[in-house]
Formats: structure tokens, sequence, C-alpha cells
């Protein structure tokens, strides 16, 4: 990554914190800050907000200076697989409930070992069968959690 | 309960063949994370939280503190024989423990690491079981505001825990207040951020945040940087070859004497915990040696004193966790959590509601340090084979264990997407050099803190003076003031510490 990318990185960071602690500080007014005798529930969050509001002003400063942190190394095919694995999990997440979890996983987990790993179709086959099994012996069967079938067979 | 029978009761608990067995699987699977590089003890123990969720409390705990310490074992084998520290505290054993493999002396290297780390953990194990009780005594008389007090000085504290700027870890605890207030209003139940989304009604589950900061977060980084992996100088061929020999224990013995009690003093601050300690070990012996040149050319003394050291801090992490509910680390803090979702409460009252599980602990730290070492030594070559899992098939594992532990929790597929999206955020805060250990421990320590503060100026009438009318209290606010002004004042008079930095440090957060 580019000390310019860098940069950017940190300047994404303080933006979502400058928005948490903005959102904070706007709903925690809105709940009440309450008074001397009853502390409000708004109270607590109000005044982290304002102090993390006021912790990112110099962080800002600082950025705007131009004196990034040093930065991370990373190849092109290191940011596909980071976003193909990102791409992997939501669509778990997405597919869990509909189409079961040998489906919805063995989707996700093939994904990632076929285009993120780079392994053969069969390689990548026999490592997403081996994962599942593996899964559903230690979940399912071991601790007892009911992975989910997949509520389109579900009849 | 005198601490004899605390003991007694301990060992009754943790001897049974059901907490022996999460003994054991937390040891070995410590151990085998340790000598992985990429995988630390915290995004281990953050992955491993469902399954604990389904075991009772005092099974999960033993296991996960089995990783905990088991990861400081193994993470040295990495240092020694291919110069990659396992996890960060192993970072000061690469210096010598690799040079003494680099001359043939991988054996014993090996050897003193495990038997020294045995040694310093057992000795501190005794000492948390001689301190815990009575510092959970004194803390009893804690009222509201000597323990938001408390927990204040523990928030400064643990920002020493993050890598890089102070204010970037000052911002990070703030973050973790405000994630902590999401869900009912711990006073008057009312419901706070949650936007009317029923998902948000409980807050968000610590579970899901370390998963997504810790273990998805780290998927990310192992998918970004796909390093080579390193040369192993030497593969132990016996067991027998890891005995150190006399000579070597002479030279050992009063290091791993002086790096047990040094950890195991540093382990008890908050913030400061193993990393600092094994370094500081480093140094002490360096300058007490009579032949300071050896260090770095492969002196035993530079293996033996800092892994002593950081197995002492280890076991000492777990006081100010047991005794006053306060995580000196981040692995502590996420520990916290698993306790929490277990419905206990870590804090003074801890030893006298339930014995079973503070003496059980503590107990299994002795009968993991056993394991530990029984693993270590003759099982050597086996976990070296550790290191030819080629990471194209480690990391979809560890998506797979985040995809079905996140969902396992409340067979939610929502809980998998918000782990998902804490991952992406706690892989960009990294990126953008924000530490997320400290918003993790301001996250579990929030409810109590915010509770504390209210409850005292409920007392009070709005007076803050109420934070300083104790002694107590006004000593933790001074100390906080002071972790809080020191730093800047020794900036601003030009004064920086000449912090000794004899190694670099490891990558920020990446083994926290």
């Amino acid at each position: 990554m580019s000390p310019a990318a860098q940069r950017l990185t940190e300047a994404v960071c303080l933006l979502l914190l400058l928005l948490l602690g903005g959102l904070a500080l706007t709903f925690g007014l809105h709940l009440g800050l309450g008074d001397e005798d009853m502390p409000g529930p708004g109270l607590f969050p109000a005044v982290v907000a304002l102090l993390l509001l006021g912790l990112l002003g110099p962080l800002c400063l600082r950025l705007a200076a131009g004196s990034p942190s040093e930065a991370e190394a990373a190849d092109t095919d290191g940011w596909r697989r980071v976003g193909l694995y990102l791409v992997g999990m939501a669509v778990a997440a997405l597919a869990l409930a509909p189409l079961g979890f040998v489906l919805g996983i063995g989707l996700a987990l093939l994904l990632v070992l076929r285009f993120a790993e780079g392994l053969g179709w069969r390689g990548a086959a026999i490592a997403t069968a081996i994962g599942i099994g593996a899964c559903f012996v230690l979940f399912d069967r071991l601790l007892e959690v009911p992975l989910p079938r997949g509520t389109l067979w579900a009849g | 309960m005198d601490i004899l029978d605390g003991l007694w009761l301990g060992f009754g608990v943790s001897l049974s063949l059901e907490n022996l067995l999460y003994c054991l699987v937390g040891a070995v699977i410590g151990t085998a994370i340790g000598i992985l590089p990429g995988l630390g003890p915290t995004t281990t123990i953050a992955l491993l939280l469902p399954v604990t969720f389904r075991l009772d409390p005092i099974g999960s705990i033993i296991m996960l503190s089995g990783i905990y310490y088991g990861a400081m074992y193994g993470g040295s084998i990495t240092s020694i024989l291919i110069r990659i520290p396992g996890e960060a505290a192993s970072v000061v054993t690469c210096l010598d423990g690799y040079e003494m493999a680099r001359r043939g002396r991988a054996g014993p290297a090996l050897g003193i690491s495990a038997l020294g780390s045995f040694i310093a953990g057992s000795l501190a194990t005794l000492g948390v079981a001689v301190l815990g009780p009575s510092l959970a005594q004194v803390a009893l008389a804690f009222g509201p505001a000597e323990k938001a007090s408390l927990v204040l000085l523990g928030l400064l504290l643990v920002t020493h825990v993050a890598s890089g700027s102070r204010l970037k870890g000052l911002a990070m605890v703030a973050a973790g207040l405000l994630l902590g207030a999401v869900g009912l209003d711990p006073i008057t139940g009312q419901q706070r951020f949650t936007f009317g989304f029923s998902y948000l009604f409980d807050g968000i589950s610590i579970v899901i945040l370390a998963m997504g900061l810790f273990g998805v977060a780290e998927l990310l980084f192992i998918a970004l940087r796909r390093e080579a992996p390193g040369e192993i100088v030497a593969r132990p061929r016996s067991w027998t070859e890891t005995l150190p020999s006399r000579a070597d224990w002479a030279e050992s013995a009063g290091p791993i004497a002086r790096g047990g009690l040094l950890g195991f003093a540093l382990g008890l601050l908050p913030g400061a915990g193993a990393l600092i300690s094994s370094f500081a070990s480093y140094v002490l012996e360096k300058r007490l040696s009579r032949t300071p040149e050896r260090f770095g050319q492969g002196a035993i003394a530079g293996v033996a004193g800092p892994e002593a050291a950081n197995n002492a801090a280890a076991q000492a992490n777990f006081v100010p966790l047991l005794a006053l509910g306060i995580p000196s680390s981040v692995v502590m803090g996420v520990m916290m959590g698993a306790l929490m979702i277990q419905g206990i409460a870590p804090g003074p009252a801890l030893a006298t509601q339930h014995p079973e599980l503070f003496w059980g602990v503590i107990t299994s730290m002795f009968i993991g340090n056993v394991i530990l070492v029984l693993l270590n030594v003759p099982l050597i070559r086996l976990f070296v084979r550790l290191l030819d899992v080629p990471m194209r098939l480690m990391a979809p594992a560890i998506m797979l264990f985040c995809i079905v532990g996140a969902y396992s929790l409340n067979n939610n597929w929502l809980d998998v997407l918000t782990a998902m999206v804490l991952g992406a955020l706690g892989f960009l805060l990294r990126l953008g050099r924000f530490d997320p250990a400290p918003l993790v421990i301001a996250f579990v320590l929030g409810e109590v803190f915010e509770a504390s503060v209210r409850q005292a100026l409920l007392i009070s009438g709005g007076e803050l003076a109420i934070f300083v009318s104790s002694p107590l209290a006004a000593g933790f606010v001074a100390a906080a003031a002071l972790v809080l002004v020191l730093p800047l004042a020794q900036r601003l008079l030009g004064r920086r510490a000449a912090a000794p930095r004899p190694l670099a440090a490891p990558s920020p957060g990446d083994r926290l």
C-alpha cells in the first residue's frame, strides 16, 4: 500500500470515528442528560462522545500535517484475496438459512479455495468436503448446535 | 475460606476427568496456535468463544486459560527454530534462541524454554493463589466511586496495550465505551442506540465483536500478506536432545528466578503483561551478566529469563481479572467476555460467590503447566510438523470456523454478517494503525464503568467530589491523571525516555 493509500485509510478510520462520536452525541442529548439527582441515560454516551470528538481533533491535524504511519506492504493478489474472503463470508451469511449448512457454507468455501487460494477444482472440492464434515461433527454432533438444513428444502 | 481450603476445593474441581480434558484440549490448541505464525491467543480465544458457550463456565474458562498459556509455551518454538515469533511475547526469544539453534543447540534452547516456563509459571500460579483472594477481600469494600475510579485507571492503562499512538489508543477506548452503550441502559433499562432494530436490543455481543475484530480481521490480514514460510534451521530428532545440561541449568537458574519474579510483578499491571516483561527480563539479564557480549550470540540466559518472564506474566494477568474484574490485557478482556456470556461477573465477589470457578481456574493453571511441559518436551517433533501446513488451507479453515462459530451463537445469520462487517472494520482500523485491543477492553468494562459512575453520582447528588472523597478513590484518580499527563509532560519537556529498542516491535496489533 502506498503512503497516499495509507493516509486515505487513516482518513477513513477518522471519518468513521467522527461519525460514531457525532451520532452518539446527538442521540445521547436526545435521550436526556438527566439532572443532579438522577443522571439520564444519555449522559454517559454524550460525555464519552465529546471526549472522542476531542481526541479526534489532534489526530485529524496530525494527518493533515502529513505524518502518515508506516505503510502496509501488500500486493494486488493480496487485496484480491481479501475481497474474495469477504464475498465468501457474505455468501455464507446470506445462503446459510435458505440453502442450509452444507450448500451455503460449501459454496462459500469452494469459492475461496478455488479463486482466492488457487486450488484446482478437485482439490477445492475435497478440502470443502473435509471442512464441512469436520465442522458438522464438531458443532452438530459434539456440541449439539443444530446447523440449518435449509428453508428452501423444508417443504 | 483460607488458601489451603481454596486450593483443596480447586484441585477437586480441576482434577475431575471433564476439566482435565478441557485443560488438555486448551493446552494442545494453545501450543499449536502459539507455533503457527499468524494466529495469536486472542484470535484463537475469540474464535473458540462460541464453542465454550456450550460448555459449563468452569470448563470453558479452564480451556480458554489453557489456550492462553499454551500459546505462551508454543510461541517460543518458532522463535527458536525459524526466528518467527509464534506470538508477540516470544519476540525476544528470537535473539538468542535462534542463534542457539543455528549453532546446533536447538534442543537445549527448546528444553530450557519449556522447563523455565514451567518453573516460572508454577511459581506465578502460587502467587495468583496467594494474592488473588487477598486483593479480592480488599476490593469487596469498594463502593461505586472506588470502582469507577479503578476502572478509569484500568482504561487509561490499557492504552499502553495498544501499539502506536496513545491518542489513537484513547480514541479506541472511547469508541469501545460507546459501542458498549448499545442496548439496555444499565440503570433505567431504557433502550439506547438500537434504532428500533430488535437485533440490537441486547446490545452487541462480545463474542461477535471479538470474533469480528480479531478472528475475521486476522483472517483478512492472512489473506493480504502471504509470506513465504521461514526455514527451519534444526528439527529435534528425539526428546532427550531437549534436556538442558548441568551447565545450562547453572547458567539459567538465576534468569528463570528473576524472570519469573519480574514477569509476575509486571503481569499484575494492566497494560504491561507478557510482551513488556520478556523485554524487561532480557535487558535485566544482559545488564547483570558478566559476559553481556554473549547476548545475541546464543546465550541460554537470553532464552531462559524472557521465557520465564512471559509465562509468569501470563499467569499473573489473571489476578486483576479474577480479583478486581479488570482485564489487564486484551486476552483477559475476551476472557472476561467469556465469563459474562456465562452469566458470571468477574470481580471481588467471584471468590465468595463462585469459589469452585475461582479456585478451579487457579489450580487448573498448575495442572496446565504440568500438561504443557509433558507436551512440549516429548512431543516437540510433532508440533514442529504443524509448520508444514500450508496457509492456503489454514485461512479457509479459519473462515469456516468464523462463519459456523458466529452462527452457532444464536442460530442467526445476522450474527455472521455482523462478524463480517466488524471484521472488515477491524481490518480497516488496523491498516489505519488503530489497534482494536483497547476498544474490546473498554467494551467489556463499559457497563460496569457507566453503572458505577452513575451510582456514585446518584449517591452524591451529582457532586463530582465523590470520586476523590475516599483515599482509595482519590489514589486511583491521581494515578489515572499521572498515566494521562506523564507522557504528555515528558514530551513537552523534550525528555523522551530513551526506551531501549533492541528489536523491531511486532507489527501493530498482530499478536495481541
